[in-house]
């Protein structure tokens, strides 16, 4: 080894020594790798070392220093570390420096090319590969000697095996992973063919100083921080920083070290704390130095990042620390960006040199690349793009291929290497751009790949584009959002929609919004964090689910509301009552969201309300000098609803079932399957005819076995007569003989058989055979029917099994109660509380569909009417909040709701005084409690004088009771003054088979239900009597009204006075029962009930048609009905076969019509309303509700500005030029917000203007105001 | 029980000479000339044009199930192949007398549950080069009159080309009897 080099001796500037310094560093490098080649049998590189080292020692250091030369040298150490690392093209690159003029070896070109021919026969990678360099611990401080000692480490393998150090350790060494961190971050963009030796020297080194270090070495501390400063790093580290690194360095080496408090360091200042921070130290240190970095080569190169979750958290997610920070992370967004590129760029080369040669693989060149890549994914994961890292970690493993397996590298291989770099580039170049994005993910598809991409890591690498990765850079953006704007709550499926996924997402979200829902209000009523983790959780599950497929509205509500609960959940607390409510409305608003999209509901009008809410709260939330305490509690304490809010709770069973849900969820997920629903109705339909087959096929065998009995009757009979025959011919038969006298044998000695004797006997033996056959075939037909038994039960369970598939959970539809509780709360002003049990019933969808209106109403109307205000409450001693229970059961075929409250119930004083004054009632008559109950169910029936704004609108017990009963169910009411209101309707299920009576009336072959019948009864005529001309039945204590099915019909038959006995069906109708009488009833049996076509949709009294046994067609009859419809002291004068006889009692509701362009608004206004109680009728233009207004004239009309054929203006001019219209209100709403906008309005006769988006409740109440000031000139 | 179908039929009965009037049936723009092949088929004295593509079948030997409380032109349901089909008597809509001696048929048109079955005279036949609409049409009654896209005179007839789904459903809609007696 060279003790001392010339060179330095013949150096006066300053400069130059300190770059001679390096130059001899370099050169001993060289020395003692050569040493090491030629101990290793590499005479070639030996050779070349001690060659370069004589010719060296000739030059000056002028000459040396001079380019190109410089680098060459430099380099060459380098050269040496890979030839002997194994890297083929080593050999070339070293030939290469060696015939560089400027060394003056004085080498002939024979010369030459025999040296390079032996480094390429020694080369290690024709040869055998080095061993792996084992990392020499106790390494010397002193550099020419640890390269003597130890073996020379790559870059890469340098900086891992810092890093394995520095998160090895047991304890804590801050400073030291700082030192790691920046090391390997300032190196990354270092390419190592331009280090220089002496860094490379160095960083071969540091595993050793770091061990030093953690065994205690002060000294290496500061040998550290030296390293630090080397000017080819690029730091930019200031002497103080240094310093302060190294008293960090050696404070956490001394036994009396004291870590530094964590609140301590949250509130000191971000850069006065650089290295200091026991907690935030490594972030915070990047941020500082990436705010102060000038180039971008010095920082954060190296992906070998400690805590790339943490940055990621820090980029992504963090929206406190975003909110603060903003301005530097945007900077930082730009360098991770830019790195990322230039790792590209490196990867690129790369791959652009590397060998395909099948003979001459290149190993070094591959292990490099996969290096690179590996690096590539940790920066990616880094700077947050998770999509990216996804497709890098399946590129490199797919490298892996090449160089942990034999596969050759081919040219093809290098093809789509390049291409895929290509667009990664293209990609980084703009991340905004799905197209790139798509491209990455589509070009992972080709078939070169050595490993197929499986659709997993498809799925998770397009959320993650489409998701995370668009939002990494530039969700900075979305997170300093303050204004919801329209389209962040749009909830449009994007043209492209990747129908997979779509069906995915709409399998997933009703179940995940409704664990939220359920979680947003556990965490109301026990206050855990259990359920904010939960909510969270589902939030970020959303959020992706909604990203993916690009529906934005959901993604963006979620995306802040999953903001909001994690700094809750990361501060452990809890949030108080008015964070609590915007979450609620949240979860309401993502339910609605949820319902818009799966279930083609209306989009929930409120939503950018919401958002907004969620945004400023996200936004509050984020600021840094906002304390979380002051809006958030302890676990544990139960918050608080603030005022005008109602608390929704739901019974213990069923929250113990929501904890579980996540499980019951994933299992109910993994069972379905999406079938189109008009399979389902052909499935049920087919089954239904099975039924009705084997039905036939039973009657027929009845016939068959009646026949069979008459057979046997005339086999008996014909075994009577053949017996008669028998004897009869023998009678014959002896008296012939006696007459012939002839015979030469006594009768007796001899029998003598004539024909018509043979043929008597034969037919004896006929008619026993006939017999035996005929039992044979009674067998038969009991085995037959045996089977037919058999296949009968069989369909009937195929039906139910089918019928079970329309089921619903009662649960699908409580949170929607909830959310009309709340609303309806909030518009009175009243607090109450909604408990809904048996949510678990399951129920036919379409009967759970069709009670929510009554349902709604029934709610609306315990809030508005019998729930009292608060101080009412309190001084009656009753809770300050209204109770409201809502309870499902199942009683039989029916299903039995009961909506109860515990405010002022029914008024009957009231009642009576209403039925007075509009003559229902004489003053002086007496009526019970029961009839008066029964008043407020006849139509148009209201107590109130004045309308409200929730229930008063004509919206009655009566709307409630004709919805029931179009149903086919009954309503009843208990209720005492003062103490609540008990509503409980029976609707039954629908049965498409049922038992049913057959009855004969007159001509008429009739099939009558069972339901509604509570006995059958045969009582003699004089328990019949006639009042009034009507019939009624005495039973004992009991008085019914009776009625004749064919009256009921009206069918004139023959009297039936002179009938002494009648067939008699209790019928229960509402509260009623009423006795039908009937001729006979001729059998009882299952049937199939099949609806009258398409075309028939209804004829009061009959629930559908029938197919017989016979194959006949009987209508089958709904008896209560049919007594509802026959009664005309409820319906006078209603048109029975007419539609409006369905809709009669609605048709006094409030009018609305909603004239607008889009549909999904005329949709979204359309469920506000009707749920708010009106009728609404839509149009979807100006001229189009200028037509309508023609047929039917609204109480009120909603209006867009912007139309197409006719806008808004000129509709509300044409409304206040027509003489029968023109004192309709008209409500504008539009987007419009200029004075111009409103002042034309104004002039064109538009009672209010409204700015979308409009809150529900501001919409109701200016309709309110309209309704009640409709004139208008 | 003729008044309760009087709505329907109106004060204009066709008859067998099917006086014209200047009334054209349909806007000008809606009217077509129909060259392609047509199925038609007689209810008294009107033609009725069918699209081939649509499905129908006569329907032979079949018991027709009476309903109670309903119209009389609806003649009640009847049991094919499993499908419940409702049958209609439009002669009586329109007025025809009924000859006893003249043998009917049961029609269906259509599939499935939209399956309606009229009452027809004489088998349905395939016509072709039906020609231009005429711009005269009979005087028919309103239920029927709503419902006709066009009229042409063919071999003699007077052929409606109908809208059948419409027609059907406002049939459909009126098939009960008002008002029951308790």
């Amino acid at each position: 080894m060279t003790e001392t080099s010339p060179i330095t001796r013949d150096v006066a500037d300053e400069d130059l020594i300190v770059t001679s310094t390096s130059l001899e560093q370099c050169l001993e490098a060289i020395a003692a790798l050569a040493e090491h080649a030629g101990s290793e049998g590499y005479y070639g590189l030996q050779d070349v070392g001690l060659l370069m080292i004589e010719a060296c020692s000739q030059l000056s250091t002028t000459e040396l220093l001079s380019a190109p030369l410089q680098p060459e040298l430099a380099r060459l150490p380098i050269l040496f570390a890979e030839y002997l690392s194994g890297a083929s093209d080593a050999c070339l690159k070293i030939s290469h420096t060696l015939s560089l003029d400027g060394w003056q070896l004085g080498l002939l070109p024979e010369e030459l090319g025999q040296l390079s021919e032996q480094l390429v026969n020694e080369s290690p990678a024709n040869v055998a590969s080095m061993t792996d360099i084992a990392i020499e611990t106790n390494a010397d401080i002193d550099f020419p000697e640890a390269i003597e000692q130890a073996e020379i480490l790559s870059l890469g393998q340098c900086l891992d095996a810092i890093t394995v150090i520095t998160t090895n350790t047991e304890n804590p060494y801050y400073g030291l992973q700082d030192v790691a961190s920046l090391l390997v971050e300032a190196c990354s963009p270092l390419s190592e063919e331009l280090l220089s030796a002496e860094l490379l020297t160095q960083l071969n080194c540091l595993p050793a100083i770091f061990s030093d270090y953690l065994a205690g070495s002060t000294e290496a501390a500061t040998a550290i921080t030296s390293v630090l400063g080397l000017e080819e790093l690029q730091l930019g580290l200031l002497p103080e920083e240094l310093e302060q690194l190294t008293a960090q360095l050696i404070s956490e080496i001394s036994p009396d070290v004291v870590m530094i408090d964590d609140d301590l360091l949250a509130s000191a200042d971000v850069e006065e704390n650089l290295l200091g921070d026991g907690e935030f130290h490594e972030p915070e240190l990047m941020m500082d130095l990436l705010a102060s970095a000038d180039s971008e080569e010095n920082l954060l190169g190296d992906a070998d990042f400690n805590e790339p979750e943490f940055a990621m958290d820090l980029l992504a997610d963090d929206d406190w620390l975003m909110a603060d920070t903003s301005i530097e992370l945007g900077n930082d967004a730009a360098e991770f960006l830019e790195l990322l590129i230039m790792e590209a760029d490196l990867i690129e080369q790369r791959l652009s040199v590397l060998s395909v040669e099948p003979a001459a693989t290149d190993s070094a060149g591959l292990q490099q690349i996969t290096e690179d890549l590996q690096r590539f994914i940790n920066l990616s994961q880094t700077a947050g793009f998770n999509g990216l890292a996804l497709i890098c970690g399946h590129v490199e493993a797919n490298f892996r291929c090449f160089t942990d397996s034999e596969m050759p590298f081919t040219e093809s291989h290098q093809a789509i290497l390049s291409t895929w770099i290509a667009n990664v580039k293209s990609y980084l170049d703009d991340v905004e751009d799905t197209q790139a994005s798509m491209q990455l993910l589509a070009q992972l598809g080709v078939t070169d790949w050595p490993l197929e991409l499986d659709m997993e890591t498809a799925a998770a690498i397009l959320m993650q584009l489409q998701g995370a990765d668009a939002d990494s850079l530039f969700n900075e953006a979305a997170q300093l959002k303050q204004i919801a704007e329209p389209e962040d709550v749009s909830l449009d499926l994007p043209n492209d929609v990747n129908q997979e996924l779509l069906d995915i997402l709409l399998q997933e979200l009703p179940i995940q919004t409704q664990q939220f829902s359920s979680a947003i209000q556990n965490l109301q009523n026990h206050a855990n964090l259990a359920d904010l983790e939960i909510a969270q959780r589902v939030a970020h599950t959303v959020k992706g689910a909604a990203n993916t497929v690009g529906i934005k509205g959901i993604a963006q509500l979620t995306h802040y509301l999953e903001d909001i609960l994690v700094i809750c959940s990361q501060a452990k607390l809890l949030p108080t009552s008015a964070l609590l409510n915007v979450l609620i409305d949240a979860a309401d608003c993502l339910e609605a969201m949820t319902e818009a999209v799966t279930a083609y509901m209306p989009a929930p009008p409120d939503a950018i309300n919401v958002l907004q809410n969620v945004l400023d709260w996200a936004n509050k939330i984020s600021s840094q000098d906002f304390d979380i305490a002051t809006i958030c509690v302890e676990p544990g304490v139960v918050v608080a609803a603030s005022e005008g809010i109602s608390v929704a709770s739901i019974d213990l069973a069923v929250s113990s079932q929501s904890d579980d849900t996540p499980e019951i969820a994933e299992k109910q997920q993994a069972n379905f399957v999406r079938v189109a629903a008009e399979q389902l109705d052909e499935l049920f339909r087919a089954a239904g005819e099975n039924i009705i087959f084997n039905t036939q096929a039973n009657e027929r065998l009845k016939r068959m076995k009646n026949h069979l009995q008459a057979m046997e009757k005339q086999f008996q009979l014909l075994r009577h007569l053949s017996d008669e025959l028998e004897q009869l011919v023998d009678l014959k038969d002896l008296a012939g003989k006696f007459l012939n006298q002839e015979s030469a044998f006594d009768t007796l000695e001899m029998d003598q058989y004539s024909e018509l004797h043979t043929a008597s006997r034969r037919m004896v033996e006929a008619a026993f055979d006939a017999r035996e056959l005929s039992l044979d075939t009674g067998r038969e037909l009991e085995e037959m029917g045996r089977l037919l038994e058999d296949q009968q039960r069989l369909v009937n369970e195929t039906q139910e099994t089918i019928m079970k598939t329309r089921l619903v959970p009662v649960s699908s539809i409580s949170q929607r109660l909830q959310r009309s509780l709340r609303q309806t709360s909030r518009l009175t002003g009243k607090q109450c509380q909604l408990q809904v049990s048996g949510e678990h019933l399951l129920v036919d969808g379409d009967t759970l569909n069709n009670l929510i209106d009554p349902l709604m109403h029934l709610l609306r109307n315990a809030v508005d009417h019998g729930i009292e205000d608060e101080d009412s409450r309190i001084a009656l001693g009753k809770s300050a909040h209204g109770n409201i229970a809502i309870s499902f059961d199942r009683d039989g075929n029916n299903i039995v709701v009961r909506i109860q409250d515990d405010g002022k119930g029914l008024d009957y004083a009231a009642i009576r005084a209403a039925a007075e004054r509009r003559g229902a009632i004489a003053p002086d008559q007496q009526v019970s409690e029961d009839e008066l109950k029964r008043l407020i169910l006849k139509p148009n029936f209201s107590t109130r004088t004045q309308t409200t704004q929730t229930s008063g609108r004509g919206v009655g017990m009566d709307v409630v009771h004709h919805q029931v009963l179009t149903q086919g169910g009954t309503l009843s009411l208990q209720s005492e003054y003062g103490k609540g209101l008990d509503v409980a309707m029976s609707i039954p299920l629908p049965l498409s088979r049922a038992h049913a009576l057959l009855t004969q009336i007159g001509s008429y072959q009739v099939a009558v239900s069972s339901k509604g019948i509570k006995q059958i009864l045969f009582v003699a005529a004089d328990a019949l009597s006639l009042h009034d001309g009507r019939f009624y039945l005495q039973l004992q204590d009991d008085n019914y009204p009776a009625v004749y099915l064919a009256n009921l019909m009206n069918i004139s038959v023959p009297d039936r006075s002179a009938k002494k006995l009648h067939t008699v069906l209790l019928v229960q109708n509402n509260e009623q029962i009423t006795a039908v009488l009937l001729d006979a009833i001729t059998d009882s049996l299952d049937v199939i009930i099949k609806n009258l076509g398409h075309y028939i949709k209804k004829i009061p009294g009959y629930t559908g048609a029938a197919i017989m046994g016979d194959g006949s067609v009987a209508p089958v009859l709904d008896l209560p009905e049919l007594i509802r419809t026959a009664d005309a002291s409820l319906y006078a004068n209603q048109d029975l076969s007419d539609d409006s006889f369905i809709a009669s009692p609605a048709s006094h509701l409030p009018t609305v019509l909603v004239v607008d362009d889009s549909l999904s608004q005329r949709r979204a206004l359309e469920q506000l309303l009707e749920d708010a109680g009106f009728q609404v009728k839509t149009a979807r233009d100006g001229m189009d509700a200028a037509d309508q207004l023609v047929e039917f004239i609204p109480d009120i009309v909603l209006t867009d500005l912007e139309m197409p054929r006719m806008n808004g203006l000129e509709l509300a001019t044409h409304i206040r030029s027509r003489e029968n219209i023109k004192h309709l209100p008209v409500i504008m709403i539009t987007s419009r917000t200029t004075q111009a906008h409103r002042k034309l309005a104004e002039e064109a006769g538009v009672n209010a203007y409204l700015v979308k988006p409009v809150r529900e409740d501001d919409l109701l109440e200016n309709i309110q105001m309209a309704l009640a000031t409709p004139a208008m000139a | 029980m003729d008044t309760e179908y009087a709505d329907l039929t109106g004060h204009h009965a066709v008859n067998q000479s099917l006086a014209m009037h200047n009334k054209p049936v349909l806007p000008a723009e809606n009217q077509a000339t129909t060259d392609e092949m047509q199925l038609g088929f007689r209810i008294g004295a009107i033609g009725f044009l069918l699209p081939v593509s649509l499905h129908c079948e006569v329907i032979e030997r079949s018991v027709i199930n009476a309903i109670p409380n309903v119209k009389p032109w609806f003649s009640g349901l009847l049991n094919n192949r499993g499908n419940i089909i409702p049958v209609f008597d439009l002669s009586l809509l329109l007025g025809e007398s009924i000859n006893p001696s003249q043998k009917r048929y049961l029609f269906a048109i259509d599939r499935g549950d939209k399956t309606i079955a009229l009452w027809i005279d004489g088998y349905p036949k395939l016509l072709n080069g039906i020609g231009q609409p005429v711009q005269m049409s009979p005087s028919l009654p309103e239920w029927l009159q709503n419902n006709v896209n066009n009229a042409y005179q063919h071999e003699n007839q007077v052929w409606l080309k109908v809208r059948y789904e419409q027609l059907f459903a406002s049939l459909g809609k009126q098939v009960a009897i008002k008002g029951q007696m308790l």
